[in-house]
């Protein structure tokens, strides 16, 4: 799995936003916010060299691309499934190109709680995503970044069966940007939020809707009896977080937007996804030994592997460093000093 | 006169049961518990103050708290943890 990341540019904003920060970065970088086609072309070299059938766009909003139909064509040229990661107020030219693709070769996750007021979607932009999804059919289905603990989910049902979408919901937790300034769910409120998924997961399977989580959930989030009745929901659950691997315009692969400033590494590095994944896995394993919860380290779960312990841009948020020193006064009780771990002030 | 300082490469959590210090540079994560922890969390205070709090949590003389601060801090600086500021 690989995120290419096409267009640098996104006419919302969404108070939770976690490409927003290494997009603003990024933009100050690049020489356009949207991918050249013969550096897609490239990226599509790389997802072949990687044995990756599937290309993931991204953005910023992607389908804003002025090429997007082209983009599109290279990737169905080249038997790729395509995914498209949009907030779901896509240009005409966006939807026709998505729509002519064979059902089974495309999915769009559409952000159905992208707006461009912190209030949340207008009734117009509300409205504008209904239509795309009725428009895309079983090619998309809808998505929702838990930001806030009195959120609520109780649209996304009607809106699933009257655009006749796939019947799926995928729910996210909003996740702090390393150096950002987003709003993110804090943990300690993933209890309750977890509560709420549970009510809406039993909600949907009666209407035949699944829901699924993407990454960054815990287990400790939902209780035994939780977790029964997301499983007879047929929930499509997982305490996962790893280098989903977003690359940027400029070539940049970082581990993810929320870890951007701290995981990154050039797109010639090594020569595959794979390669790529693995060193930015050991960059950050250290700061896998925690959690986003001070009990995690010794939790269960974390230690058979069952749960990562969350997001791990939400773990890095806990650390800290203090520039601290300490005046030894009786330098005779320690060994002499290597020259090689000596810093000058 | 001996200086050590936190390099800017080490980053640490409290967790239950201790702390987890991360070592960047090496990619390295150490687990303090019992005196290790304690010492580490009070390691912003002057030496002399450190020296007395041991010594009161441990309930020994403060020569002997001593000691046992010093042999920490020296494994420490071994581990990469502290490092030696000249000029300090």
């Amino acid at each position: 799995m690989a995120n290419l990341l096409i267009s640098g540019v996104c006419n919302l904003r969404c108070p939770y936003c976690f490409a927003g920060h290494h997009l603003a970065e990024y933009r100050r970088r690049a020489d356009s916010p949207f991918i050249a086609l013969d550096i897609f072309e490239d990226r599509l070299d790389f997802l072949d060299r990687s044995g990756i059938n599937e290309i993931r766009l991204i953005g910023g909003e992607p389908t804003l691309h002025p090429q997007f139909p082209e983009i599109i064509r290279r990737a169905a040229q080249r038997g790729k499934h395509i995914v498209v990661f949009s907030h779901g107020l896509m240009p005409e030219r966006a939807a026709a190109s998505l729509e002519a693709l064979p059902v089974g070769r495309c999915t769009v996750l559409v952000n159905t709680n992208a707006a461009r007021s912190p209030d949340g979607p207008s009734p117009k932009e509300h409205a504008r995503r209904l239509a795309v999804l009725r428009r895309l059919g079983a090619r998309a289905f809808p998505g929702f970044n838990i930001y806030a603990p009195d959120c609520s989910l109780d649209f996304l049902l009607p809106l699933v069966l009257e655009t006749g979408c796939r019947k799926t919901v995928r729910l996210g937790l909003a996740a702090p940007t390393a150096g950002g300034d987003n709003v993110y769910l804090h943990p300690k409120q993933y209890p309750f939020v977890g509560a709420k998924i549970v009510r809406f997961a039993r909600q949907a399977a009666r209407s035949g809707i699944r829901v699924e989580f993407d990454c960054g959930f815990v287990r400790c989030m939902f209780s035994e009896a939780d977790l029964d009745t997301l499983r007879e929901a047929g929930a499509d659950v997982g305490w996962r977080c790893s280098p989903v691997l977003d690359i940027d315009v400029t070539g940049q692969a970082v581990h993810c937007f929320p870890l951007a400033n701290l995981a990154a590494l050039p797109l010639d590095h090594a020569g595959t996804a794979g390669a790529l994944r693995d060193e930015l896995a050991a960059r950050m394993q250290p700061y896998r030994a925690a959690g986003i919860y001070k009990t995690c380290s010794t939790c269960r779960c974390k230690q058979n592997g069952e749960c990562t312990g969350g997001c791990l841009a939400a773990t890095m948020r806990r650390f800290r460093h203090e520039p601290i020193r300490i005046v030894v006064p009786q330098a005779e009780t320690r060994a002499p000093a290597d020259a090689s771990d000596v810093i000058m002030a | 006169m001996l200086t050590l300082a936190v390099p800017e490469f080490i980053h640490w959590v409290r967790e239950t049961g201790g702390i987890l210090v991360v070592d960047e540079s090496r990619r390295t994560a150490h687990r303090l518990a019992g005196l290790e922890a304690i010492i580490w969390d009070e390691l912003a205070r002057p030496y002399p103050e450190l020296v007395s709090r041991l010594a009161a949590l441990l309930e020994i003389p403060p020569i002997e708290a001593e000691i046992r601060l010093n042999a920490v801090l020296e494994s420490w600086r071994r581990a990469g943890l502290l490092v030696e500021v000249r000029g300090g």
